[in-house]
């Protein structure tokens, strides 16, 4: 499977996402920040978000899955409304109060399926948003990777 | 206890406004008004190219209901279409996306910011025709309360990266025909978002007279009739060169192509055609209870109203197989032929004029139709079941947030 890492948030568990993914998929990496990835992960730098956006309208249907980290970053909220039928958003709330932003309310109801960080963050999402229609998958269990893949990937 | 609240977001809406989509939207207020609290979120602008203020910011009552207007701080660009060329261009960016809204209008952000405002105090909000500002910005404000009536049809915009969150996140999304929803589905791939198809209802006044037509108007014989702006977009300029083409093959037919509607392109000086300028509602149903058939060449549609009409009043149509919708409808419906050049439209219209029983039999099948789909009570049931899933959805939800 052809995957893209939209990396808003850059921090550790994106790389070991990264990494695991890599075992069994094609996988690219899309940020605007530095993404130390490993060997055969081809990584795209943007100096800016709206570089990376133009880069997601132009090639994100190329690929099977676009896996987004960090719905508080600008290229998060905006990519995720380009590729909504092929996107998985991983939220990784840091500041609950984001969530009641104007950017934050269409981007919740938009990817095929999201990851989540712990059954907490599921539950703070699912009850502001009552957006139970997209299936959600938690990241800290087995093979969790792949079945969020499996939903993501248009048919 | 208190009713429903809703909010209804278009982007012109009131007396003189004329318009598929913007009449639709009032007939729909006006029917669900016994059922719940509407206030109806609009522009200041009656026209839809120049989006000119022409009515009073503030709030105005329409049929009972109360209109808040907003003005358009820029009326649509005078080189608006060239930013409508760079956005369908294949090598457009976001920023074009952005740009050709924009520039398309009515660029009213005032009308966000209330909706923002106010939103998490109604249960739902309906938006009508997914293209303009209002729907384009506002829908994914608030998105778990969005109820869609997109008015979609096979056009460039629909394939704008910038409508995905537009098809992607209501609650519900209400199609006026299947051939739409079929639309919308290859498109966007957003058979997740639950749907129903929808559209409006059909009101036909039971005095018609084809008598009071012929003696008005002083036409004779069979003719064909055509109904709406009388515009290349809506395929009349195909229409004049097959008539033309098809009655030189032809000639000692006696029939006639009867056009009512206000004209924005000449028409041809012959004898077989007739100009009726734009006709009363009276009129307009003489017509077509008087016709042979009503022919319906426009391509781009998300329903046609006036081919429901004429299935009411018992008249087959003839359309144009590209139309998705009105074909699609058509061929469902089985009321009525399509065609593709003057020799088809000759051989339909001969036919229809040769066979008054079997144009007779479409009619009824139409009209049989109509009867089964597009009906108000059945609406206005299926937009009360609509609203009460959205606001099951919503039970219960934390609202620290204004929407």
């Amino acid at each position: 499977m052809k995957v893209l890492v939209v990396a808003g948030d850059t921090e550790p568990e994106v790389r070991a996402h990264v990494d695991e993914l890599a075992i069994a998929h094609e996988v690219a990496v899309a940020s605007t920040r530095p993404f130390d990835a490993p060997e055969g992960v081809r990584v795209d730098r943007f100096e800016r978000a709206t570089d990376l956006l133009d880069h997601l309208h132009r090639s994100a249907r190329s690929y099977d899955a676009v896996l987004f980290y960090g719905s508080e970053h600008e290229v998060c909220a905006g990519g995720v409304r380009i590729v909504p039928e092929r996107a998985a958003l991983i939220p990784l709330v840091r500041d609950p109060s984001a969530l009641g932003e104007r950017p934050a309310q269409a981007l919740f109801h938009l990817p095929r399926a999201f990851g989540f960080a712990s059954p907490a963050e599921e539950d703070l999402v699912r009850a502001r948003f009552r957006n139970g229609r997209i299936p959600g998958e938690q990241l800290g269990e087995e093979g969790a990777l792949e079945r969020l893949l499996a939903l993501t990937a248009p048919g | 206890m208190s009713r429903p609240k809703l909010l209804v977001v278009v982007q012109r809406y009131g007396e003189g406004v004329a318009g598929g989509a913007e009449a639709h939207a009032r007939e729909v207020v006006k029917r669900l008004r016994p059922h719940l609290d509407i206030e109806v979120l609009t522009t200041t602008a009656q026209d839809y190219w120049t989006w000119e203020n022409a009515f009073t910011a503030g709030i105005e009552w329409v049929d009972d209901v109360p209109v808040r207007r907003f003005p358009v701080l820029r009326g649509r660009a005078y080189d608006f279409k060239l930013y409508e060329r760079r956005a369908f261009s294949p090598a457009h960016t976001l920023e074009d996306e952005r740009t050709f809204v924009d520039a398309q209008g009515p660029y009213a952000p005032d009308l966000l910011d209330h909706l923002w405002r106010v939103a998490g105090d109604v249960d739902h909000v309906l938006f009508f025709t997914y293209i303009y500002y209002p729907t384009c910005y506002g829908l994914p404000l608030v998105p778990g309360r969005a109820v869609l009536v997109p008015t979609a049809h096979d056009e460039p915009a629909l394939g704008l990266s910038i409508y995905e969150p537009v098809f992607h996140t209501p609650r519900v999304i209400a199609y006026n025909t299947e051939e739409e929803r079929a639309i919308v589905r290859r498109r966007f791939h957003n058979e997740r978002v639950p749907s129903d198809i929808m559209g409006v209802g059909v009101d036909v006044p039971a005095d018609r007279s084809p008598e009071r037509f012929r003696e008005r108007s002083g036409i004779e014989g069979p003719f064909v009739l055509y109904i709406g702006r009388i515009v290349e977009s809506k395929g009349c300029r195909d229409l004049f060169e097959r008539w033309a083409r098809w009655r030189a093959a032809e000639p000692e037919r006696r029939v006639t192509l009867v056009l009512a509607g206000h004209p924005e392109m000449p028409i041809p000086r012959r004898d077989d055609v007739v100009h009726l300028g734009v006709v009363s509602e009276e009129e307009k149903f003489d017509a077509i209870t008087a016709c042979t058939a009503l022919v319906v060449p426009e391509v781009l549609s998300s329903m046609s109203m006036v081919t429901l009409e004429a299935w009411a009043c018992g008249r087959p149509v003839i359309c144009d197989p590209r139309s998705a919708v009105v074909w699609g409808m058509t061929r469902r419906a089985g009321a009525g032929f399509a065609q593709r050049d003057a020799a088809e439209l000759g051989e339909i219209v001969g036919m229809l004029c040769d066979d008054p029983a079997l144009a007779d039999r479409l009619g009824a099948q139409g009209a049989a139709f109509v009867a089964r789909t597009y009906t108000w009570p059945r609406i206005v049931e299926t937009y009360l079941d609509m609203f009460a899933e959205v606001r099951t959805r919503n039970a219960g939800r934390l609202s620290s947030a204004a929407y």
